[in-house]
C-alpha cells in the first residue's frame, strides 16, 4: 500500500488534470482511426480531439512526428506549470537529457552525426553538452553525467562495442531515478521507478531468452533497484519456457508474464508482451485516479499523455505502412 | 454575584465561535475554490454545476457568526443594560460556545476536501455533481449543523441567569 503525500497545495492541479483527463483520445477514436480506410482519414479523425488544433499546420499524414513534438512540448510545459516542486520537473525530464547524451557519445565514438535526433525536452542544453564533449571538457559536464561519460568514453577504448552506450547511461538513469525520488520522499514517485525497472529487465530477459544469448549478455542489461534481484531473473535464464511463468507466481507479473511469455514462445511475436507491460505500467497509474490532492495524479496524467502519444505514433505508422488493423489494435496499450 | 471576569470569558466563548468556525470555512472553501478554478480554467462552463460545491464549506462560518451572535442577544448587548454575569456562568457561555466553534472548524476543512473531489468528479461526470457530489459534502455539513444546535441549546436552555 502506497503512502500518498495528499498535498492539498495541488487541488488547482489536480483539478486542472481531472478536466484535462476527459479529453484524452478513446479507445473508441483509436479504433476509428485504426479502421479508416487510409491515413488521410485516419488523420481527419483527430480533428475531434485536442490535436484538431495542429492539423492546419502539417501538410500530410506523414508529418504526424510534428503534431506529437507540438503536443509533447505543450504537456511538458503543463507540467512544469503544475507541479509545485521544481526537482521533479526535472526528473522527468532526466531521460531527454539521457537520450542527448547517448546522440553525442555514439556520434563521438562512432565518428558520425546523428545531432538531428537531439531532444529539445532536456534540463540542459544538448548543443552545448556536443561543444563540451568535443572539447574534451567532461569536468564542465552535469554533474550526474561526468563520471559515466567518462566511464563509458573509457570501456569504449578497451571493448568497441557502442552498446556499451545505451546500457551504461540506462542504468544510470534508473540509478538517478531512485535517487531523487528518495530524496524528494515521494514514495508513489520511488515504485513508479521501481515497476519501471522491473517491466524493462522483464523485457530484456525475454528478449535474450528468446534471442538464445549467453548469461552474460543479461547480466549486463539488467538494472538493479527493482522490486526483485537481477540475480533471479539471472537463474531462470535456462528453465523452459513452459514453467517460466510459475516462477513468478509470488509477484504482481505473473499475468503478464503467463500471457506475455506463452504468446512469445508460440507466436515468436513480442506484440502482446510490450503491450502487457505497457498496460501495467497504466494500471499502476490508475491507482492515482482516487486520489483528490498531491503530486501523483499530475504526474500520472504527464506519462498517460506520453502513454497516448506513443499510441498514436504507433496507429500512424502502422497506417502509413498499410499494417492490418487487427495486428495495429493488438499492439495498441490500454489508457488511463 | 457579577463579575466583569464572567462577561470578558463569554466574550471569548462568543468570539471563538466566530473565529475558528470562520477559519474552517476560509480553508474548506480554499481547497474547494481552487480545485474548481483548476477545473474551470480548462471548461469555463462548468462554473455553475460547480458553484455550489465551492461554497458549501462556507455555512460554517455563518453558523459561526450565529453562534455568537446568539450569545450577544441573550446577554442583551443590544439593549439597554448588559445582563450581569458571575464568572462561573461566563464560563459555562464559553463552554456552549465551543460546539459550533469546533464542529464548524474542522468540519469545514473535511467538506472543502469532499467537495474538491465532487469538483474532479463532475469535471469528468457532470451529472453526478449534484446526485454525489453536493450530497456527499451536505452529509459533512449535518455535523456543523448538530454543533450549532448544540450551541444553542446550551445558551437558552442550559444556562440559568
Amino acid at each position: 500500500m502506497i503512502h500518498w503525500s495528499e498535498d492539498v497545495e495541488y487541488a488547482y492541479a489536480v483539478g486542472r488534470v481531472r478536466a484535462l483527463e476527459s479529453k484524452l483520445v478513446t479507445k473508441q477514436t483509436l479504433d476509428r482511426m485504426v479502421d479508416a480506410s487510409d491515413e488521410v482519414e485516419a488523420m481527419k479523425l483527430l480533428s475531434d480531439t485536442p490535436y484538431g488544433v495542429y492539423l492546419s499546420e502539417i501538410h500530410s499524414p506523414s508529418d504526424f512526428e510534428k503534431i506529437l513534438k507540438f503536443e509533447q512540448a505543450k504537456i511538458l510545459d503543463l507540467f512544469e506549470e503544475l507541479c509545485l516542486d521544481e526537482r521533479i520537473v526535472k526528473l522527468f525530464r532526466l531521460k531527454y537529457d539521457v537520450h542527448n547524451v547517448k546522440v553525442l557519445l555514439k556520434c563521438y565514438i562512432l565518428k558520425q552525426d546523428f545531432t538531428h535526433l537531439f531532444s529539445a525536452f532536456g534540463n540542459f542544453d544538448a548543443e552545448k553538452l556536443k561543444t563540451l564533449l568535443e572539447e574534451e571538457r567532461y569536468d564542465r559536464f552535469p554533474p550526474e553525467f561526468q563520471s559515466t561519460v567518462t566511464k563509458i568514453i573509457e570501456d569504449y577504448y578497451h571493448r568497441s562495442d557502442p552498446r556499451i552506450v545505451d546500457l551504461v547511461m540506462d542504468a544510470e538513469m534508473f540509478t538517478l531515478y531512485l535517487k531523487r525520488s528518495k530524496e524528494i520522499d515521494i514514495e508513489f514517485l520511488y515504485r513508479l521507478f521501481q515497476t519501471m525497472i522491473d517491466l524493462t529487465n522483464l523485457r530484456t530477459f525475454f528478449r535474450v531468452k528468446w534471442l538464445k544469448e549467453e548469461k552474460e549478455v543479461l547480466r549486463s542489461g539488467l538494472l538493479y533497484g527493482g522490486t526483485s534481484s537481477p540475480d533471479y531473473l539471472i537463474d531462470l535464464i535456462d528453465e523452459p519456457w513452459e514453467i517460466l511463468s510459475h516462477k513468478f507466481f509470488a509477484t504482481p507479473y505473473f499475468e503478464l508474464i503467463e500471457h506475455g511469455s506463452d504468446y512469445l514462445h508460440s507466436e515468436d511475436s513480442f506484440v502482446r508482451l510490450e503491450k502487457l507491460c505497457d498496460d501495467y505500467l497504466i494500471d499502476f497509474l490508475r491507482q492515482t485516479k482516487l486520489l483528490t490532492f498531491g503530486v501523483e495524479p499530475v504526474v500520472a496524467y504527464l506519462l498517460a499523455k506520453e502513454n497516448e502519444l506513443k499510441t498514436l505514433r504507433m496507429v500512424f505508422v502502422g497506417k502509413l505502412n498499410k499494417i492490418e488493423p487487427k495486428d495495429i489494435k493488438e499492439r495498441l496499450p490500454e489508457n488511463l | 454575584m457579577a463579575d466583569p471576569f464572567g462577561l470578558a470569558v463569554a466574550i471569548v466563548g462568543a468570539a471563538l465561535a466566530s473565529f475558528l468556525a470562520g477559519i474552517g470555512s476560509a480553508i474548506g472553501i480554499g481547497i474547494s475554490g481552487r480545485s474548481a478554478a483548476g477545473v474551470l480554467s480548462e471548461d469555463p462552463e462548468k462554473y455553475g454545476q460547480l458553484f455550489v460545491l465551492v461554497v458549501l464549506p462556507g455555512t460554517q462560518g455563518f453558523y459561526g457568526f450565529l453562534g455568537a451572535f446568539l450569545v450577544m442577544l441573550r446577554l442583551n448587548f443590544f439593549g439597554a443594560n448588559i445582563v450581569p454575569l458571575t464568572y462561573m456562568q461566563g464560563w459555562q457561555i464559553l463552554g456552549a460556545c465551543m460546539p459550533v466553534a469546533f464542529a464548524g472548524l474542522l468540519s469545514a476543512i473535511h467538506q472543502g476536501k469532499v467537495c474538491a473531489a465532487g469538483i474532479q468528479m463532475a469535471a469528468k461526470r457532470p451529472e453526478m455533481a449534484f446526485k454525489a457530489g453536493v450530497v456527499y459534502a451536505v452529509m459533512v455539513e449535518t455535523y456543523a449543523v448538530l454543533g450549532l444546535l448544540v450551541t444553542i441549546f446550551l445558551l437558552f436552555f442550559g444556562i440559568k441567569f
